[in-house]
């Protein structure tokens, strides 16, 4: 191809005007790249999970018969989630369709049922499915089953963990398993004793009719010495599982408290809401693995974590479970327990009242997993006991949190922000007019639970019960999503 | 026969064969007295030659047929009268001819030579004129007893018949040499001379014929190389299927038995019919090559259109073929023999379009059409061929005759190679072509030093063969079974027909889009290699590289003189597309594009270039139309590109008309080819300005300005920073250097321009999120094609401005430029090289890999190919995130991402699987999971990567069967299982199976929802009555009436009918972009032996 013919020019001159023409351009392609924004990609507005109907079972049993029924509540609230998606959150019996009296239909707002003997279902349907929260409560004054006890409700799943469970005539267990569904389920249970695996001929293959209920007492033809721990695996549908403990001390009553299941086994759990008296605190730690476990202890205190005097490590057998006391080690304090360990285990810590003059009481704390945005209790305050909210965070940063109460009417009558450092544990007590439920918001990616003790300080039995914060949005906490058409490959 | 006598005679001119020199020369050196006489061997005499075979006992009719004659009959009957050995009578038929030839034949005859002249007819075939005059000389001769006639006495009488072409010259010891040989060999009843073309000026005599076979598909199979010049190299007799009836010489009993030659074959193929049925009966068919006639070949050379050859001989040699292979083929074969026939003729007809040699194809289809037509010829010709008996062997000696079924394969191979060998030398630099400094014996010719002495020993032969190597090397760990998948590819279809059903298949939810045309493209790769799509795409990754050289380097080798800056530049062209992490991200349209552009830049070059008039000078724009339609179909925004290439030429060459036409060929190419695709792109313009499946690319973050510049940041894979920056750099300092050297040459200028323009785009594209159809997917164009054209235009800038630099440099005094330039170049070069090092040990290192596709069970595998075709929901959960496809039938394949890929268009559906995702990690567990998957036709969830707290939450969920799986991941089965078609009546929803289907009767009208996406164009009826469409969520769903019957749905699409009609235009504008059959025999043979005719009688 021939020259360009630019005349006047030589060729120095073409060279330098050539070289700066390119130059120039390049220089204002780079200017124009750095300096022009590029486009985002559109933000789905409507990316609220359109979530569908939820269920959850406030599990409770009657007394044995002859015995002071006490009185049980329910109490349920929605959440105020910010969206304008309609819901209701409706009651009705595990047994028959019948409502069961609760209904809230707006967000914000909480209800209550009374008297409650059998089984409630709780549905959240639109909105309510992410927003439902309920607490059941008892309270029994004199009887085998004096004390309070209190419960979230549960959702049905297929598994199950309990750690540390009495199997003796003073501390006897009734594992409820609840099936709201329309199909029969079946469960398998398993057995993990002070040193290992426990047989029981009839656990597997246990049979829940649909809609019902099916109470297994464990001290009844279950050879083992001491606390007990037991996985329940669906092999068909999902049930709710919630173990009663009822503990006596020479035929005298010694407590009573729902026991909920603890989170799945990790290399990490954390038991938060072990209250703060000089009553026994015994953890029971749970290793469903073919190894032996070995679990340092560390209690996530107010001023930051710590190992307990005596009980800073335990070993756990290969699928068994090993309990440890840790009142000496706690001293009184209110703490969250936190278990690392070399495998996979999960446990929980049964806690008893202390008050000169008074009976004692008997609460349960299991392992929980971390809250997702939210964490709730449909009971914060209540004429029956004092409250008090227990947070901790297991996380390894400080994180900001705040926590509201809110009335049953939906009025916020608290609010608060604090800042919690890593391992640490803060307790706020909640003195708000009942009924109210609390709110306490973590951010992301934190990890941070909570409960609310209750406490009567002034009953002829030092009434204890704790009630573990639960995150109703759950669709929060699921990760984030993306389509790859790689996935299955 | 008798080997000491040879049939050497009085013709002098034979070559290799002069009767001075002695058939073998004396082995004993001693015996001849060498001490004495060294030259005494010259006057070595060898009696033998002189022998003369007694051939007077033979009576030979010879019988000349002539028509229109007049410019070849005088050579004809001047032979005839030289010869030394005259035949018993010459008789000449004449057909009718217009010309002077009745008179010279009269003349003949008053002269004496010829013994009589009979009237013809012009429609008589050659052995029908033949018969003819024997019959007239018959019937003149009934009166004298004792004048010989012609007269079957018995088998093995001496009586001979042979037959005269009026364009034959035959050698003056012609006629005696066929019957000396049949004397001495008295088993032959049939034999043939040697046929010779006229000689030509200054060259030697080709062998036109010597004995003839007829292969499978009517080839003629003369055994003969193109334009074997006559050396004595064929001159031993050998048994032939047949001889050519000119010269020909038969045992006349033999000729009365089969009754002369078969009236269906009247020219052309006559000879080898006729010796076809004489082996059959068992007679003996040898040529005689010491026997030497000259023939012209008017016939073939269409110089004789009044005759039955026509205008168009080529059809009728090829109808004859073809006839004559039918007529004695076997009955129970004749189906397979017609099919074959028909085959090889549309195969031909097609070979020659793409040779563009329209007239050859068009004889060919003409042939095809009478052979098909006319069916009446063979059944008369197989009546005749059937009543012959074979006597017991014939068939094997026939077959042995013939060629093997092969062989035409061969010859296409041959034709092939030789092609291929022809464009290999010209790409290598060799040329036949000698210039003037060799002709003249210049010792300093200047064209010594750039001709290499081995072409195969090449450096572009030599860095193909590294780069192949290499490429080999590098690909490693991508060599083995399964499909190649990576960030922006998906898997090959298993198989072509799956490929080509997806391209003609209807996009449903779409109905403004069709399927882009880069997988029909594809498809059609993938035929190409075999019918394996995973080996289109292998080669297209792991062997961009060779191709990239491949393509780049006759574009440089046309516009770079200096070979070291030619390979420079093609070399780090060619590194381009696994630079930019074309490979390691599996991008198939870097790979297009890197080897399109090259020879779309090529073709532009000849369009603008090529002034001369013939339809070669059209090629360039054709060539440039279907590179476009390639690189269009594979990078869409190249069209803008092209058009605005395309102004800028039109105004530049706005005084040469034809050029600005060739222009519009070439931008109109694309457009006509692509038009079934510009609505879907006008209606979702986002699709403009991204590649195949761009849908999976997703939405990055956006490169920096300055890291495009250095090739960085468009995706995985890359080299590392420092490596990727030195090789860049370098090239940005070579095309400065390089616009410094020549800063006022059009070219170099040009392709800055074109640099800047492409790395703008990619700037500018970068900078985007569009749209992409069919489903509206947000995606940031990936602009590695822009970064490519942009990076390719400099290394072009730079190598053409530092062309000739070294030679510059030579001229120069002494100083330190020139050990400076030789330290710079090598530099540059090992730069280059380090770029090549890092390809070949880093290798296809990720994320590209060859994955076996077997993480789904196979039990779910086979459910979602059985009739309920459940979906899958595939959840990956192993970096933390939840990664999610919905799969169906075969897996998500090559161009599914395109089509939506099983939900098509349906947005609705998209989402609703977005939130079903989310709840079912998140762990909601509510109750309207389940529904919401059935809906969707989603039988079963799989989930990988999942901890114990994620699998129970999933588990938690009610309709979720139990968990089952291995240690690639878990299954759920959805209860009930799900199928994707069900009838619902009420709540009562009842399987269907895939269309069409039964339905039951039913009380009431029910619902038919068949889980794929609403669109309007889907057609259902219920035993052929048209089913009410209904408004419903994202599926298509139908009013089924109470009654029962077999229910058909489909999604009606125009592709089926389009596409053809596509690939017709792209066929045609392939054809006319190809180069020429240029070997003239073949483009024209009747050209070729009319050139041949003419040149003999101007000598």
């Amino acid at each position: 191809m021939s020259d360009l013919g630019v005349r006047g020019l030589t060729l120095r001159g073409r060279r330098a005007t050539a070289l700066c023409v390119v130059l120039t351009v390049v220089f204002l392609l780079l200017a124009a790249g750095t300096v022009l924004g590029s486009q985002a990609p559109a933000l789905h507005a409507n990316s609220v999970p359109q979530v569908g109907r939820t269920t959850m079972i406030c599990t409770t049993s009657a007394p044995p018969r002859g015995e002071p029924t006490g009185k049980t509540e329910i109490w349920a609230v929605a959440v105020r989630e910010g969206t304008d998606r309609p819901g209701v959150l409706t009651g009705s019996s595990l047994l028959s369709p019948k409502p069961a009296g609760i209904k809230v239909t707006e967000q914000g707002k909480g209800a209550q049922l009374r008297r409650v003997d059998s089984p409630v279902v709780l549905a959240g349907d639109g909105a309510m499915a992410t927003a439902g929260s309920a607490v059941i409560v008892g309270e029994a004054t004199e009887g085998p089953e004096a004390g309070l006890k209190a419960a979230p409700c549960m959702a049905p799943g297929t598994s199950h963990w309990f750690s540390g469970l009495g199997v003796s005539e003073d501390d006897r267990t009734d594992l409820i398993l609840s099936n709201p569904d329309d199909a029969q389920a079946e469960v398998d249970l398993r057995f993990y004793g002070r040193s290992g695996r426990v047989p029981v001929p009839g656990s597997p293959g246990v049979v829940i009719e649909a809609h019902k209920s099916r109470t297994v007492s464990l001290d009844t033809g279950l050879q083992a010495e001491g606390p007990i721990s037991v996985a329940i695996q669906a092999s068909q549908g999902r049930v709710t599982a919630v173990a009663k403990r009822t503990q006596s001390d020479q035929l005298k009553p010694a407590g009573v408290d729902w026991q909920v299941p603890s989170a799945s086994p990790n290399r990490v759990v954390v038991i938060p809401g072990v209250p703060g008296d000089d009553g026994r605190r015994q953890l029971a730690v749970t290793n469903p693995n073919n190894s032996r476990a070995t679990v340092a202890v560390q209690v996530l205190g107010l001023q930051g974590p710590y190992a307990p005097t005596g009980a800073a490590s335990v070993d756990v057998p290969a699928e068994g479970t090993a309990t440890v006391n840790l009142e000496a080690g706690l001293a009184g304090e209110a703490a969250s327990i936190k278990l690392n360990s070399d495998v996979p285990v999960t446990g929980a810590v049964i806690s008893s009242s202390r008050r000169s003059g008074a009976g004692t009481d008997l609460a349960a704390q299991s392992a929980a997993p971390p809250l997702t945005g939210a964490g709730v209790s449909a009971l914060a305050t209540t004429n029956m006991a004092d409250s008090e909210l227990m947070i901790s965070n297991c996380g390894e940063d400080d994180a900001q949190i705040s926590f509201e109460v809110f009335s049953y009417n939906g009025v916020t009558l608290r609010t608060a922000d604090m800042v919690l450092g890593a391992n640490s544990t803060a307790t706020r007590r909640l003195n708000s007019p009942d009924p109210s439920y609390v709110v306490v918001k973590v951010p992301d990616g934190s990890s941070v639970v909570g409960s609310v003790v209750l406490t009567q300080p002034d009953r002829d039995v030092a009434g204890l019960a704790t009630i573990p914060l639960g995150s109703p949005d759950v669709a929060s906490r699921a990760p984030a999503i993306r389509p790859d058409y790689s996935a299955g490959q | 026969m008798d080997s000491h006598i040879t049939l050497t005679g009085s013709y002098e001119d034979r070559p290799g064969g002069s009767r001075g020199w002695p058939g073998l020369m004396p082995v004993d050196v001693e015996d001849l007295g060498f001490d004495e006489n060294p030259w005494a061997w010259a006057d070595y005499a060898d009696d033998e030659t002189q022998r003369r075979v007694d051939v007077s006992g033979a009576n030979v009719t010879a019988v000349l047929v002539t028509l229109d004659a007049a410019r070849w009959l005088p050579a004809t009957l001047t032979a005839l009268a030289n010869l030394d050995t005259r035949p018993t009578r010459l008789i000449a038929i004449d057909n009718k001819s217009t010309d002077a030839t009745p008179t010279l034949l009269d003349e003949a005859c008053r002269d004496g030579l010829l013994d009589a002249v009979y009237q013809g007819n012009r429609t008589l075939g050659f052995g029908a004129a033949v018969k003819a005059a024997l019959h007239s000389d018959t019937a003149n001769l009934q009166e004298d007893a004792d004048t010989i006639g012609f007269r079957a006495v018995s088998v093995h009488d001496t009586r001979w018949l042979w037959l005269l072409h009026d364009d034959a010259v035959p050698a003056p010891d012609a006629l005696y040499q066929l019957l000396a040989h049949v004397t001495i060999d008295p088993s032959i009843d049939l034999t043939g001379p040697k046929l010779l073309l006229p000689r030509q000026r200054h060259g030697g005599q080709p062998i036109s014929e010597v004995g003839v076979s007829i292969s499978g598909t009517g080839r003629r199979e003369l055994e003969l190389d193109a334009d074997e010049i006559d050396q004595g190299q064929r001159d031993e007799p050998q048994e032939r299927l047949g001889v050519s009836t000119c010269g020909m010489l038969v045992r006349a009993a033999v000729w009365e038995q089969l009754d002369g030659l078969d009236p269906a074959v009247p020219v052309f193929r006559d000879g080898v019919e006729f010796g076809w049925r004489a082996h059959l009966n068992g007679y003996s068919v040898v040529t005689t090559p010491s026997a030497q006639v000259t023939h012209r070949q008017v016939g073939r050379a269409g110089l004789r259109p009044r005759g039955l050859t026509g205008g168009r001989p080529g059809k009728v040699d090829r109808l004859l073929g073809m006839l004559v292979v039918a007529g004695h083929a076997p009955r129970r074969l004749l189906p397979l023999v017609w099919l074959r026939l028909v085959w090889s003729c549309l195969l031909r007809a097609v070979g020659y379009l793409i040779g563009k040699v329209p007239g050859r194809a068009l004889d060919e289809m003409l042939a095809l059409g009478s052979f098909v037509a006319h069916p009446g010829r063979l059944v008369q010709l197989r009546k005749r061929t059937a009543a012959i008996e074979p006597m017991p062997g014939t068939r094997e000696v026939v077959e042995s005759l013939r060629p093997r079924w092969w062989s035409g394969l061969r010859v296409g191979i041959d034709a092939l190679t030789g092609a291929a060998s022809e464009r290999y030398r010209s790409l290598a630099g060799d040329s036949d072509v000698a210039t003037l400094d060799e002709l003249t014996g210049d010792d300093f010719s200047s064209a010594t030093d750039d001709r290499p002495k081995n072409i195969w020993l090449n450096p572009i032969a030599l860095a193909m063969a590294v780069a192949v190597v290499a490429s080999f090397v590098a690909a490693r760990g991508l060599i083995g079974r399964g499909s190649l998948v990576g960030p922006a590819l998906l898997p090959a279809h298993d198989s072509v027909l799956s490929m080509w059903r997806t391209v003609v298949a209807a996009i449903p939810g779409a109905p403004s889009q069709v399927t882009p045309p880069w997988e029909a493209l594809a498809a059609l790769g993938s035929t190409a290699t075999f019918g394996q799509p995973e080996w289109f795409t292998t080669l297209l990754l792991c062997g961009v590289v060779p191709l990239t050289l491949l393509a780049a380097y006759p574009l440089a080798r046309r516009v770079i003189n200096d070979r070291r800056v030619r390979l420079w530049a093609c070399g780090t062209y060619a590194l381009l597309p696994v630079l930019l992490g074309g490979t390691n991200q599996g991008r198939l349209v870097l790979s297009v594009v890197a080897i399109g552009l090259p020879l779309l830049v090529m073709a532009a070059r000849a369009l603008v270039l090529r002034r001369t008039r013939t339809p070669e000078a059209w090629r360039g724009a054709w060539g440039a139309g279907v590179v476009l339609i390639a690189l269009v179909a594979f990078e869409p925004s190249m069209i803008m590109f092209a058009v605005l290439v395309g102004i800028l030429g039109a105004v530049a060459l706005r005084r040469s008309p034809r050029k600005i036409g060739r222009i519009g060929i070439a931008l109109g190419v694309p457009l006509v080819v692509l038009l079934p695709w510009w609505p879907s792109l006008i209606s979702a313009p986002g699709r403009l300005f991204v590649g195949p499946d761009s849908a999976v690319d997703g939405t990055a973050e956006a490169p920096q300005a300055w890291q495009l510049l250095l090739g960085r940041e468009v995706g995985p894979g890359l080299p590392p920073l420092w490596v990727g920056a030195v090789i860049f750099g370098v090239i940005w300092l070579v095309a400065l250097l390089g616009l410094a050297r020549r800063p006022a040459r059009r070219a170099v200028l040009t392709a800055w321009a074109a640099a800047l323009v492409g790395l703008g785009m990619a700037v500018a594209l970068s900078k985007l999120v569009v749209s992409v159809p069919p489903a509206g997917t947000d995606v940031r164009p990936w602009v590695g094609s822009y970064l490519l054209l942009g990076f390719g235009a400099l290394i072009i800038a730079g190598g053409l401005g530092l062309d000739g630099f070294s030679a510059d440099m030579k001229e120069r005094s002494f100083s330190w430029l020139q050990p400076g330039t030789v330290f710079a170049g090598i530099a540059v070069c090992l730069v280059s090289l380090g770029g090549a090092v890092w390809w070949v040990l880093a290798g296809a290192n990720g994320p590209i890999e060859r994955s076996r596709l077997d993480a789904i069970p196979p039990y779910v595998m086979n459910a979602m190919k059985s009739d309920a075709q459940p979906r899958l929901l595939a959840i990956d959960l192993t970096d933390g995130s939840a990664r999610y496809a919905v799969l169906a039938d075969d897996q998500a394949r090559l161009g599914d991402a395109d089509r939506g890929f099983t939900f098509g268009g349906s947005v609705p559906a998209r989402e609703q699987v977005d939130d079903l995702v989310v709840r079912l990690v998140a762990g909601t567990a509510d109750s309207d999971i389940n529904p919401q998957l059935s809906n969707l036709g989603i039988g079963y969830v799989w989930v990988t990567g999942a901890d114990q707290d994620v699998k129970a939450r999933i588990d938690n969920t009610p309709g979720l069967g139990t968990a089952s799986g291995n240690e690639r991941g878990i299954v759920w089965k959805l209860e009930p299982p799900v199928t994707r078609a069900v009838l619902v009546n009420g709540p009562a929803r009842a399987p269907v199976g895939p269309s069409p289907t039964s339905v039951p009767a039913a009380a009431e009208p029910r619902q038919l929802q068949i889980g794929e996406s609403a669109d309007v164009r889907w057609h259902a009826d219920l035993d052929g009555k048209p089913l009410a469409g209904v408004a419903e969520g994202w599926q298509q769903v139908f009013t089924v009436p109470p009654g029962g019957g077999t229910v058909t749905y489909v999604l009606p699409s125009i592709m089926p009918w389009l596409l053809p009609a596509q690939g017709l235009v792209l066929l045609v504008a392939a054809v006319l972009a190809a180069p020429a059959i240029r070997r003239p025999e073949v483009r024209d043979p009747a050209k070729t032996a009319r050139r041949a005719a003419t040149l003999s009688e101007l000598a």
